[in-house]
């Protein structure tokens, strides 16, 4: 073997001068530590900010349409929080936005968009259904369990699809997320039309409803049932999964560089589809909750589009738990809220979703320029 | 070197092809011994980064086998040649390596994850102990351990990379391009380690552009031309002039006219 070189002097190497080497981007911290405010004050900022400029702007729109805006939005503000009952209605639609949207932060992790929370929440309350109606003699206690279980199962199931298609034939997941929803609905629409059809119903497509026992337990005397609690703890759970344990450390490692991932050994391949799968099973969870909270049978109308509202939560948020929480009961509100600009602004019942649709860009928008100002 | 233990790294007719090109690595036969350093010399792009891949697992050959410490890499290689100890140092830190927005400690841990997990989480006080540790043995002068890795200048991420790559001793040590972007002291310490890995026992691959260095480090120096070992030669009996031949015709020998 070649004689070592001589060893470096070690004070020097403490005092290396760093001009030779090459400067990375500059640290998007480094900009904002500036302002000297924490971080949660500085994202908090952002989002009012955006917030109200989306107001402002959806104000001009319904002002354009003949509507005052300040009246339209005291109607809203009015119809959403005159009494502790709609307050209640907040969570109860809240719920299951909630746990959509977590179904869209977990794989967001690891660097999946998951599109598919509306079709999650469906085969979620599907499975449920079908739980109730093959085992009607159960106590109503063991039967929701077993609910509750089947609606975790399908959920996780029909996202692992996206992913296990996204590694084996690479399509994205984001497309097959979205065109599953379809495929979920329309399992929903046939099974109610036809074989699971509430015979000694009225005639409407709908199923029996739930035995009393297998329904979720109200809160007090109001329509919220316990399944906000449900959905709240989870969210917590799922804060400190992704912060705390191994996995979700893994999880954020596949989401920044899942080249990095790879080459530390990580498996990259099964983290994809355990984040997809949990995410499924916590939406599937939020179809149970509509399915045996809400609704008590499957309809057409079992869901209005909370999957689809989880899923801009969770980006409004960043796809941080709590935060997203937070964002789905917002847009619940807001969803609310849209009922009086259709009962007392006569405007179409479509025009909440420009509403949120302007939140979400503003707030989007607000944080790609001052990425772009750092560039 | 030490021939009573089993070589750290053997290749074994590689061949690594990518589609119906060239193969980037052509039946490459090539020996480690355990307490060796091997350099690798070549032309960018003749087939060092598959070298690299397929040494430590990364990248499974097409034909021929890969063993280290003795045995073969089972499917699934990486996680089986990390599992055997084995170490790098890579190419391309800032593609490969970083993770945007992990820190230096939680970069340190994703280098040796098994070792620190305890039950569902992670031990971050005993990774950040470690990094106080290998930062005092390497000499290195890493980043501070809340740092976040991709906020750091080329050459302190390489030094997150050298800390966490020879810090401990290895049976197995794979270093592409190790002092890239390092000042002049810092690259002596880095050649200094990969030597005291050699001293502790394992096998060191080192691929470099520096022939400077290959010939002061390397026990023997293999130079790769279109993805074939052209040459094995012994820096004590070779010189630049002859390295650079085989780099750029593959053998020795004036250049005729095909």
């Amino acid at each position: 073997m070649t004689t070592a070189p001589p060893r470096a002097d070690a004070e020097a190497l403490h005092g290396v001068d760093e001009s030779v080497n090459a400067p990375l981007p500059p640290a998007p911290e480094a900009s904002e530590e500036r302002t000297g405010l924490p971080s949660w004050a500085r994202t908090t900022g952002r989002v009012v900010v955006a917030v109200v400029g989306a107001l402002a702007l959806f104000g001009l729109i319904t002002a354009l349409k003949g509507v005052n805006p300040f009246t339209a939005y005291a109607d809203m503000f009015g119809s959403t929080f005159s009494s502790p009952s709609k307050i209640g209605e907040i969570f109860v639609r809240g719920t299951p936005i909630i746990l959509a949207a977590l179904a869209v932060a977990i794989p967001a992790r690891a660097g999946l968009v998951n599109v598919g929370g509306e079709g999650q929440l469906v085969i979620g309350g599907v499975a449920a259904a079908g739980v109730a109606l093959a085992l009607p003699d159960l106590p109503g206690s063991v039967l929701l369990v077993l609910m509750i279980v089947a609606a975790m199962v399908a959920g996780a199931l029909w996202a692992a699809v996206a992913a296990l298609l996204r590694l084996w034939v690479n399509i994205n997941e984001s497309v097959t997320t979205l065109l599953m929803n379809y495929i979920a609905v329309d399992v929903m629409l046939f099974l109610i039309y036809d074989p699971w059809k509430d015979k000694a119903g009225s005639g409407q497509p709908a199923t029996p409803a739930l035995p009393v026992g297998a329904r979720l337990s109200l809160l007090g005397s109001s329509r919220v049932h316990i399944g906000i609690i449900i959905a709240l703890v989870i969210t917590v759970i799922v804060a400190l999964v992704l912060s705390r344990t191994s996995w979700g450390f893994r999880l954020g490692v596949v989401g920044g560089n899942a080249e990095a991932a790879r080459r530390a050994g990580l498996r990259v391949g099964l983290l994809l589809v355990t984040a997809m799968a949990v995410g499924g099973a916590l939406a599937g969870l939020g179809g149970l909750t509509q399915l045996a909270g809400t609704e008590f049978k499957l309809r057409p109308g079992f869901l209005l589009g909370y999957g689809y509202i989880g899923f801009l939560a969770s980006w409004l948020a960043r796809h941080k738990p709590l935060p997203v929480a937070g964002a789905a009961l917002l847009l619940s509100a807001i969803t609310i809220g849209g009922d009086s600009l259709q009962l007392d602004s006569k405007l179409p019942a479509a025009t909440v979703n420009i509403l949120m649709a302007l939140v979400l860009l503003a707030v989007f928008g607000f944080s790609a320029s001052r990425k772009a100002v750092r560039s | 070197m030490d021939h009573d233990r089993p070589a750290a790294l053997e290749l074994h007719g590689v061949t690594v092809r990518h589609g119906r090109e060239r193969p980037a690595l052509d039946q490459v036969d090539l020996t480690v011994e355990a307490g060796e350093l091997v350099g690798v010399a070549g032309i960018s792009g003749n087939g060092q980064r598959e070298l690299f891949e397929v040494a430590l697992g990364l990248l499974a050959p097409t034909a021929g086998t890969v063993r280290i410490t003795g045995s073969d890499l089972k499917a699934g290689g990486v996680r089986d040649a990390i599992a055997r100890g084995a170490s790098n140092v890579p190419e391309d830190p800032v593609e490969d390596a970083v993770v945007p927005g992990l820190t230096v400690a939680e970069h340190m841990a994703l280098g040796d994850l098994g070792r620190f997990r305890r039950r569902l989480g992670i031990d971050w006080k005993g990774v950040r102990d470690e990094l106080v540790v290998l930062d005092e043995h390497t000499g290195l002068s890493v980043a501070a351990a809340d740092r976040k890795v991709s906020t750091l200048s080329g050459g302190n991420i390489q030094r997150v990379m050298l800390v966490r790559a020879l810090g401990h001793d290895h049976p197995l040590v794979v270093a592409a391009y190790p002092s890239r972007g390092l000042d002049i002291a810092t690259t002596r310490r880095t050649q200094e380690l990969l030597l005291e890995q050699c001293a502790g026992g394992a096998g060191v691959l080192l691929i470099s552009e520096d022939l400077d260095e290959l010939l002061e480090l390397s026990d023997r120096i293999a130079v790769l031309h279109h993805g074939r070992v052209a040459g094995v030669v012994t820096p004590g009996a070779t010189d630049q002039y002859e390295i650079g031949q085989l780099m750029l015709n593959g053998r020795v020998g004036k250049e005729t006219a095909a």
